[in-house]
């Protein structure tokens, strides 16, 4: 028997990029072999003069905060958690119900050490190695380390944990018409 | 009185409106059931439970461990870079929604290890991207050098399509001599697919072709002139037809490209070493069948080119096969025996004479008819049986069998092998015949004993028969006892040997008369090698190479000019 939309095992893998034309998120849900099963991306946003001005250090996280809640909200399917290499997004998302882990790209290390300093704040977060990658989740949500390492090691053998962030990318440049110039939204 | 200061307010709004959200239905990822009894295609979804857990890299993470990790210390450890092949949109896919379903697609190595697809061996990066290349295209051209594997990559590119759902019915059309390497490479590499070659009487090639349990049929050209009846009546749709040595439906006019052309299909592939024979119009033959009207003859061959080249896909072995052992040619400048001489100059002389009195007469079959009298008296001298090529050739041969390795023996004509075949054996060899007068239900069984009789070390192949699509890479040493026209063809011929899974190096004679019509022929092909191999070289927008000869350069063999022809 065919499984129901909801009853389909699958991880959404969560980015968003800043480009020039603006920031643009990509949620892409991937079943339990790898493959595509949803995927929604945003049109740009691009906020004004004026926010930038009055939103200050504060208006990436909170456009960061609206994509990805945007997002999530389009999806049809339950993952069994969320990744996402944007840390705005994962500071978001600390409360959701769904456990979202935090894996900074590669090279940044940054996000890591920034984590590891904040201590016991809200933002601070509990490191563990998942597949040779570097991952966290939040302080207060320590049991959502083993609930993604014992999926992980039931279905992700001989995968790459970070290899979906690539696909997004690919994927959002394709949407946009744009090869190049962007960076992830830390 | 007081009077209090005036404010005004001014509101501006700072949210930032809700961002616009585009969602893509990224196509069904589970696996339509093809309807096959015989087939395991199980929903992919729930298979990887069954699927045995693999051993666990070093590399892997493993959650007791980090469960006990020091907090806010994770396990460092290096990020392993697995090989991957990505699938990319062609460039005709237009929807954004398609574009996006090929680039969301996980990497292949990835997606074909989680479908539980197995191979016989593990395939080289070269062939992965072949397949990614293959598998989302609805026109495609797969053009590698001989030797590389177009089989093996096409046969997982429908395995793949078949998997997923987006393909059930698959038409499978090669020459009559590959039909049974066909079925044997689809046993190998694609074992859970059954497999039906179209093959007998009428009545039952016509159950045959409406057997819809059969995903995969395979039938040979000639075939689909005498069952056009019943491939071109609407009933019998494919959604692939895939053509090997597609350089056969070249000639557009021909009966076979229309009838292959006319078969229902949704994709298109054509599989060939040597998309460009002889001109550019070979190129548009094939796209006839792939894309109709997109290529014309009007286009010059560089615009040809660059139309074709998103459809194209070529690697030769020196791109792409460093490991492969070195091919070594040895072209040794024979001398005609004396009664082979005498013979030779006799019939030369007539014939020149013959064809200089017939003036603008002479047509190229006449020229083409004291060709083929002088090539064969280079072979042989019927009169005497005298042939320093076979001196020549008994000999080497004496050291290929003393050192237990294997041979092949190319001629264009079957006396010629059988001849060969009764000298050989009067020397103490034991070899074997493949051939155009050998029953196709013999082949296969000659060639396995090829391969596994040690006391046969020679196979005696017709370029016609034994050219293309055989796999005879234990063979370390290819003869061609007299040359074809055409370089592609000696190519193939040669590349049966030297092609993957060679363990060691391969070594070509080509034997050459001395002063006679196969030097003269040499020069000529070896030019037109030159230039083709420059050609490809410099990818597709040049002019496209002539590998066979002229009508020009026939006469020219003999310095005849060619004659003029009146317009009808």
């Amino acid at each position: 028997m065919r499984p129901t939309e909801k009853s389909v095992t699958c991880v959404g893998y969560l980015s968003v990029i800043e480009e020039e034309i603006g920031q643009v998120g990509g949620l892409l849900m991937l079943n339990v072999q790898a493959r595509p099963v949803e995927f929604h991306c945003t049109a740009p946003v691009k906020p004004s003069r004026a926010q930038e001005v009055l939103y200050g250090v504060t208006l990436q996280a909170y456009v960061t905060e609206q994509i990805a809640a945007t997002l999530i909200a389009k999806t049809k399917l339950s993952p069994s958690f969320f990744v996402t290499d944007s840390h705005e997004v994962w500071l978001s998302q600390t409360e959701s119900s769904i456990p979202t882990i935090f894996v900074p790209s590669t090279g940044s290390v940054s996000d890591a050490e920034r984590i590891r300093a904040y201590g016991s704040s809200r933002t601070s977060g509990v490191g563990f190695d998942i597949s040779g990658v570097e991952a966290f989740v939040a302080n207060d949500r320590v049991a959502d380390k083993s609930l993604v390492t014992d999926f992980w090691s039931e279905y992700g053998q001989g995968l790459e944990f970070c290899e979906p962030f690539e696909r997004i990318r690919e994927a959002l440049a394709e949407a946009h018409g744009n090869q190049g110039g962007k960076k992830r939204v830390a | 009185m007081r009077r209090g200061p005036k404010v005004d307010c001014e509101s501006a709004d700072l949210t930032v409106a809700d961002p616009v959200c585009v969602s893509i239905s990224v196509k069904d990822s589970v696996a339509k059931l093809i309807k096959v009894t015989s087939c395991e295609f199980a929903n992919v979804l729930q298979k990887k439970a069954s699927v045995p857990p693999k051993e666990k890299s070093p590399d892997a993470g493993d959650s007791d461990d980090s469960a006990n990790a020091e907090p806010n210390k994770p396990a460092k450890s290096p990020r392993k870079k697995m090989p991957a092949t990505r699938i990319r949109p062609p460039g005709d896919t237009v929807r954004l929604e398609d574009r996006l379903f090929y680039l969301l697609q996980p990497p292949l190595e990835t997606w074909l290890g989680n479908e539980s697809l197995d191979f016989a061996f593990e395939p080289f990066p070269y062939q992965y991207a072949g397949v990614a290349f293959l598998y989302p295209r609805y026109a495609a051209i797969l053009a590698d050098e001989m030797g590389l594997g177009k089989t093996m990559q096409a046969i997982t590119s429908i395995r793949l399509l078949l998997r997923t759902g987006e393909v059930n019915k698959v038409l499978l059309i090669c020459p009559k001599p590959l039909l049974t390497n066909w079925r044997r490479e689809f046993e190998l590499w694609a074992p859970e697919i059954p497999v039906a070659i179209i093959e007998g009487a009428a009545d039952k090639r016509r159950w045959q072709w409406g057997l819809d349990s059969v995903p995969v049929k395979i039938a040979n050209y000639e075939l689909m002139v005498r069952d056009q009846d019943i491939l071109v009546d609407g009933a019998s749709k494919f959604d692939l037809v895939v053509l090997d040595e597609a350089q056969r439906i070249k000639n557009s006019s021909g009966a076979t490209s229309q009838v292959v052309r006319a078969i229902e299909r949704k994709r298109s592939w054509a599989l060939t070493g040597t998309p460009v024979e002889n001109s550019a119009d070979d190129l548009y033959g094939i796209f006839e069948f792939l894309a109709p009207g997109y290529l014309n003859t009007t286009m010059t061959p560089r615009s040809m080119g660059k139309a074709a080249c998103d459809y194209i896909l070529r690697r030769t072995k020196d791109l792409v096969l460093e490991d492969l052992p070195p091919k070594m040619f040895c072209d040794p400048m024979l001398n005609l025996t004396a009664p082979q001489q005498e013979a030779y100059d006799l019939a030369e002389s007539q014939g020149v004479i013959r064809l200089t009195e017939m003036g603008d007469a002479a047509t190229i079959q006449h020229v083409f008819e004291l060709v083929l009298r002088l090539k064969q008296i280079c072979n042989f001298d019927h009169a005497t049986g005298a042939s320093a090529k076979f001196d020549r050739l008994s000999a080497d041969l004496e050291e290929v069998a003393a050192s237990g390795k294997k041979a092949i023996v190319f001629s264009q004509w079957v006396n010629t092998l059988q001849d060969l075949s009764r000298r050989l054996k009067k020397d103490g060899h034991s070899p074997l015949e493949y051939h155009g007068k050998v029953p196709s239900s013999r082949r296969d069984d000659i060639l396995d004993r090829f391969k596994n009789d040690p006391d046969c070390n020679v196979i005696l192949m017709s370029y016609g028969a034994g050219s293309v699509g055989l796999n005879l890479q234990f063979a370390s040493y290819v003869f061609l006892f007299d040359r074809w026209w055409n370089p592609a063809v000696e190519d193939q011929a040669i590349n049966r040997a030297h092609r993957i899974g060679a363990v060691g190096p391969v070594t070509v004679t080509r034997f050459i008369m001395a002063g006679t019509i196969e030097e003269r022929i040499d020069e000529v092909l070896q030019g037109k090698r030159e230039l083709f191999e420059m050609m490809l070289a410099h990818a597709h927008g040049t002019e496209a190479p002539k590998s066979g000869l002229s009508e020009s350069e026939i006469f020219g063999l003999f310095s005849l000019r060619t004659p003029r022809r009146n317009a009808a």
